[in-house]
């Protein structure tokens, strides 16, 4: 009897030391769950934020050999400089680091201009993959291929014997910039000359029966550079000038950056001017938009009023006889920012034409604005040509643009570019 | 009995030890998650900004460090197709708000569409600047309870994160990459 009660109570400590057992494994197993869930709670941060990291930089580093391949690539560079929508793409996997790749695209919003989109991911085990976009606007930085600050230049140089800048009883104003010519300028039989900046020649500067105001605002047009002054203060004109340089123009090689190869990519090259009157009618009033080539000289006649958002060139002259020509840079495409006249001979406002806009207007040999009485001319930008010649009594204002005249000869003008790329804009994507 | 008692008892301690210590790990890593939004959320948002409408001194030396900051936002608004909007970070109690808005001349301003708004400097005929209307207005972070700004260009975000029985500083700067 008293060896089965001994032996129940045996039985029952057992139980007893199982339960105790078991009981501090459940409060180990807590306490382990609690630790280990903070710990993976805290891995699973840091390795997120590792990841935010390593993708951000793969990013920029997709977007650093971007900039790198536009510089030393030939094609990417080609496709870069030459095309208004083209594409380029690359990427590494594995980038840099183990787990870690980047993809890049290059889409051309302009000619020059670009979106850089660059897409950096890292894998975080095997499951999951931090990601980060990184979107950069770039730009080819742009030269200054016309420094000077002439709101009519006259180049001189070959040709015509004659390749000065002359005025003939002409009332002239020229806000914000300067008359500047490599040969002579001549104010001849009443003319009136109001030049807000200076007054330069390569030779000499004759004021016949007429009166000439530089350096001065003689009408204030809100630039606080050039305040207003006192009437006809007069200037002492600078002549015996060094040379200065025209800016030159490709006009019509077979580089696709010719204003010629443009036309032709736009589907608006005329070799004739007669083709391209066909989709102008005579008493019209038209507006174009981009660039233009007529493979001739072209004659604004019959009343044509044509609106040109872009650009307007001819092989041979352009003359407004009896017409009106108003050039404006477009508000959007490819040529945003620039506007312009080019001839490879002259440009001539004719008597019964009406001129103006804001734009480059670039003759390679004569600009030419005749005496009117039924218009004026309130025109921004400048003149740039061989020489010039105006006659009144057609009232010409001219605002001198700088902006206009360079971003315009940047697209069209040979000067060499700056192998320098702009960042413009930088974002992520979410 | 008694030993089992004594051996429970030793258990239950070291386990509302390793609570409590949990616990307190939790709220520190809360603090330190509020704390780590805020700064990215700034940072990222700074670093795509093309201007700073508040006046920072450039350093805590140079004036008081500003407790909000008030800039455009240069997210989605380029090249052309994007909006012309504003982001406000400031402190209400410790939560961290951003608010977004736009200004505009359109009357109701709320209303507006999109292609009314304008920047924050424009001037209509009568030289009136445009009102400015809220788009959203989200807490991104909580238990913030100090925040303060400075520098030009390269801002410095320092912030204080606290509850009831911590506190942490955290510090960073950022690049206004578009900033000119």
């Amino acid at each position: 009897m008293s060896k089965l009660k001994a032996q129940s109570l045996k039985q029952k400590k057992a139980g007893y030391a199982m339960i105790i057992v078991l009981i501090i494994m459940l409060i180990l197993l807590a306490v382990t769950y609690l630790f280990s869930d903070s710990l993976f709670a805290e891995l699973a941060i840091a390795r997120n934020n590792k990841g935010a990291q390593v993708s951000f930089s793969l990013a920029e580093a997709g977007v650093q050999e971007a900039i790198f391949r536009i510089r030393t690539d030939a094609t990417t560079r080609q496709k870069f400089m030459e095309t208004t929508n083209g594409v380029s793409t690359f990427s590494h996997n594995p980038a840099l680091i183990n787990n870690g790749s980047y993809s890049v695209t290059i889409q051309n919003t302009a000619l020059r201009a670009a979106t850089i989109t660059s897409v950096g991911n890292y894998r975080i085990g095997a499951l999951r993959t931090a990601r980060r976009e990184i979107k950069v606007g770039i730009a080819q930085a742009s030269s200054t291929p016309y420094p000077y600050d002439g709101a009519i230049f006259g180049g001189g140089g070959a040709g015509e014997s004659i390749a000065d800048i002359d005025f003939w009883y002409a009332p002239v104003q020229i806000f914000g910039g300067s008359l500047l010519s490599n040969r002579d300028i001549n104010f001849r039989w009443g003319s009136w000359a109001n030049i807000e900046k200076a007054v330069e020649a390569g030779r000499d500067v004759t004021v016949n029966w007429s009166i000439s105001n530089c350096e001065c605002s003689i009408n204030d047009d809100g630039d606080p550079e050039t305040p207003q002054c006192s009437d006809s203060p007069g200037c002492t004109p600078l002549e015996n000038q060094p040379n200065k340089t025209m800016p030159p123009v490709d006009f019509d090689s077979t580089n696709p950056g010719s204003i010629k190869s443009r036309a032709i990519v736009e589907g608006h090259y005329y070799a004739k001017q007669k083709d391209f009157k066909d989709i102008f009618p005579k008493w019209s009033d038209r507006t174009f938009t981009g660039v233009y080539y007529i493979d001739e000289s072209f004659d604004l006649d019959y009343g044509r009023t044509m609106r040109m958002n872009g650009i307007l060139a001819a092989s041979g002259s352009i003359n407004i006889t009896l017409g009106q020509l108003f050039v404006n840079p477009p508000t959007s495409g490819p040529y945003v920012g620039t506007a312009g006249v080019f001839t490879q001979k002259d440009f001539r406002v004719g008597t019964l034409g009406n001129f103006g806009g804001r734009a480059l207007v670039y003759a390679s040999n004569r600009n030419q604005i005749d005496s009117s009485i039924p218009y004026t001319m309130d025109f921004t930008g400048g003149f740039l040509g061989r020489r010039m010649w105006i006659s009144g009594f057609r009232v010409v204002n001219i605002h001198f643009d700088a902006d206009i005249i360079n971003s315009t000869l940047n697209l069209f003008g040979l000067a060499p570019t700056t192998p320098v790329i702009e960042i413009n804009h930088w974002e992520e994507e979410y | 009995m008694t030993i089992g008692a004594l051996i429970i008892m030793a258990t239950y301690g070291v386990y509302n030890i390793s609570y409590k210590t949990y616990k307190k790990n939790f709220a520190s890593a809360e603090l330190t998650q509020n704390a780590r939004i805020a700064l990215e959320r700034m940072s990222r948002d700074i670093r795509q900004t093309t201007e700073i409408l508040t006046a920072l001194p450039e350093d805590p030396g140079a004036g008081t460090p500003s407790s909000e900051i008030k800039f455009q936002d240069g997210h989605n608004f380029w090249p052309t197709s994007g909006q012309i909007q504003y982001i406000t970070y400031s402190l209400s109690g410790t939560d961290l708000h951003r608010k977004l808005s736009h200004f505009t001349f359109t009357t109701p301003c709320e209303t507006a569409p999109a292609s009314t708004w304008v920047l924050w400097s424009t001037r209509d005929g009568n030289n009136n600047l445009p009102a400015e209307c809220t788009d959203s207005d989200v807490v991104k972070a909580e238990k913030i309870s100090s925040l303060q700004l400075w520098g030009v260009k390269v801002i410095t975000i320092n912030l204080n994160v606290s509850d009831e029985t911590s506190t942490y500083q955290f510090e960073t700067k950022s690049l206004g990459r578009n900033i000119q």
